[in-house]
């Protein structure tokens, strides 16, 4: 397991589009504080955007979307199952470990300390970012245990989302598919029932994951708190791994 | 160690892959696995490894299923797809992430590099080797855990005359320390030279299971005749010449016929008193190939 595990890191290590990711990932951080941060009370003409820096859901909102990029950790999850499919590496992965199981396993460990790492990298770049952009302009105090709190959420949630990525690229295996559906899904989906529906789109893995950053929704309608809503996007996790190793070990590799 | 294919059978949805296939390939000796595109080689071998279930049957290793023993990389090697390597990653980082799973070492990748004459391409990625050189880091693959029974799917594909040669040693130099060698190919001319013994399959069964100067003392002598007019003749040869007909004709191709089982006078004879224009008309040793092709089907 150890060596298994060994080789899911060497295998992400190997890959360019590790690298290519997490840098995205950061551009999309520092771009996504950035606006919130700029937006908020500026007014072009038809009214403002978005309430001025001296309300507390514009800051929150600053903060929380510090967690932007679990979208792109999710697309990382989903290659890092997807390419053994794409470059036809399945073949050798599973001759040399024939429990497809253990694979998937390690595949979940491997990915999930890599969302980590995501995390830690676009905090280290969108937290001082994200401080001073507040703290140059007037604006709202939170306490700065909530601000930690919503860099451990984004922590959690980005391990999370890059396991449940590797779960949906075991269960569609087209690497263009199941990015491309990810993303309908996250960007159309689930955006339309937070606006429209937000008591059921709280309820989906990106309204568990907008709650473990303390986000808010534009009309002040509030997610779960924080600790369920963890708990909520992990049993999604769990049950997306479940079903996948489960559909992993009966398919054929020819 | 053998490997025993146990009425082996396998049906992607209406395809039936292999049917009730089961033969022995022993150890100490070069097995050629033999067999037309689609007739079933690939899904057998992949079936022996683990990646595809069978409908029925089974495939054993030293008595095991592959996905029952401990450390297969260590037990067989099985180079079943030159292609399946990431491009983006080096010939050698492609073999690390396979001794890492594996629990093997740099220096075992380094060695099966080495055995395979791939050392200096260990750092070129893989996307920049060429057919032949994919090939033989399949091979390498295959080595890594020194496994005494080797698979390997089509190895000689997109190696060069040099290449082949060089496989054909190494094979017969695997075989010679004992261990289980099982190739396949679609072609048994490029085995001929390499193997010890021969199975042949089409449509998924079983069609020969022997040594190869077994399939050797099958070849015959044939009468062949080259003539314009290839078509008439043949039907004129199975109409034969005093109760005396040929026991196979086959069209080789517009103007020459394979005649079987009927001495080179007769044939002759039938063509004077029929008046047909002969170009060619000699005795000749059926090919092996052409004994490959008549069992698999592949000629009328
Ligand atoms: N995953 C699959 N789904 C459906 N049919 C398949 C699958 N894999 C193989 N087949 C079919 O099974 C048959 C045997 O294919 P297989 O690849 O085993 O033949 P082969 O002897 O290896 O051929 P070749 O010499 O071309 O490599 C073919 O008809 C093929 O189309
Ligand atoms: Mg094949």
């Amino acid at each position: 397991m150890i060596g298994l595990i060994k080789s899911e890191f060497r295998k992400i290590s190997t890959t360019r589009m590790t690298l290519i990711l997490l840098i995205s990932s950061v551009f999309l951080t520092a771009l996504y504080v950035t606006l919130y941060a700029l937006l908020a009370g500026y007014d072009n003409g038809t009214g403002q955007t978005l309430p001025p820096l001296t309300v507390e859901m514009s800051v929150r909102m600053v903060y929380s979307s510090l967690g932007s990029a679990y979208i792109i950790v999710l697309v990382f999850g989903i290659i890092g199952f997807t390419q053994e499919i794409r470059h036809r590496t399945a073949t050798l992965t599973y001759l040399v470990s024939p429990h497809r199981g253990q694979v998937i396993f390690a595949k979940f460990v491997s990915h999930g300390v890599w969302g980590i790492a995501f995390a830690v990298v676009n905090l280290i770049v969108g937290l001082p970012l994200a401080l001073w952009l507040v703290n140059s302009r007037p604006h709202f105090d939170i306490p700065t245990s909530d601000i930690i709190n919503v860099a451990l959420g984004v922590t959690v949630a980005f391990a999370l989302y890059a396991i449940l990525g590797v779960a949906i690229g075991a269960l569609v295996r087209n690497q263009i598919a199941a990015i491309v559906g990810a993303l309908v899904w996250v960007m159309i989906i689930e955006a339309v029932f937070i606006a429209i529906l937000p008591n059921v789109g709280k309820w989906m893995p990106a309204g568990a994951a907008s709650s473990m950053m303390q986000a808010r929704a534009l009309d002040g309608a509030k997610y779960l708190d924080p600790f369920p809503g963890g708990l909520l996007l992990l049993s999604y996790a769990i049950a997306f791994a479940v079903i996948a190793t489960f559909t992993t070990n009966r398919r054929d590799v020819s | 160690m053998s490997i025993e294919f146990r009425r082996l059978t396998k049906h992607f949805g209406g395809t039936h892959a292999v049917n009730d296939l089961s033969f022995t390939v022993a150890p100490g000796r070069v097995t050629g696995f033999l067999g037309p595109n689609g007739s079933g080689k690939s899904t057998s071998l992949r079936c022996l490894t683990g990646l595809v279930t069978p409908t029925s049957g089974e495939a054993l290793i030293d008595g095991q299923r592959y996905v029952d023993i401990p450390q297969p990389s260590r037990k067989i090697g099985a180079g079943l797809e030159a292609t399946g390597f990431h491009p983006g990653r080096t010939g050698f980082n492609n073999l690390m992430v396979m001794a890492d799973a594996a629990g093997l070492s740099a220096s075992a990748v380094e060695s099966s590099l080495e055995q395979v004459g791939m050392t200096f391409a260990r750092d070129t990625k893989v996307d920049a080797y060429s057919l032949g050189m994919k090939q033989r880091l399949a091979l390498a693959g295959a080595l890594l855990g020194d496994p005494p029974v080797l698979v390997l799917d089509e190895p000689a594909n997109g190696l060069d005359p040099e290449g082949i040669a060089w496989l054909r040693n190494f094979l017969q130099y695997k075989a010679s320390l004992g261990n289980t060698v099982l190739v396949s190919s679609h072609v048994l001319s490029e085995v001929q030279q390499t193997v010890d013994d021969v199975v042949i399959i089409a449509k998924g069964r079983l069609v020969k299971a022997c040594s190869l100067d077994e399939l050797v003392a099958e070849t015959q002598m044939h009468v062949e005749v080259v003539t314009p007019e290839a078509a008439r003749f043949e039907t004129l040869l199975r109409s034969g010449l005093d109760g005396h007909h040929p026991s196979a004709i086959r069209l080789k191709n517009q103007h020459i016929i394979e005649v079987e089982g009927m001495p080179i006078s007769t044939v002759g004879r039938i063509a004077v008193q029929n008046s047909i224009e002969l170009h060619g008309l000699r005795e000749h040793r059926t090919d092996l190939e052409d004994v490959f092709l008549s069992l698999t089907g592949g000629t009328a």
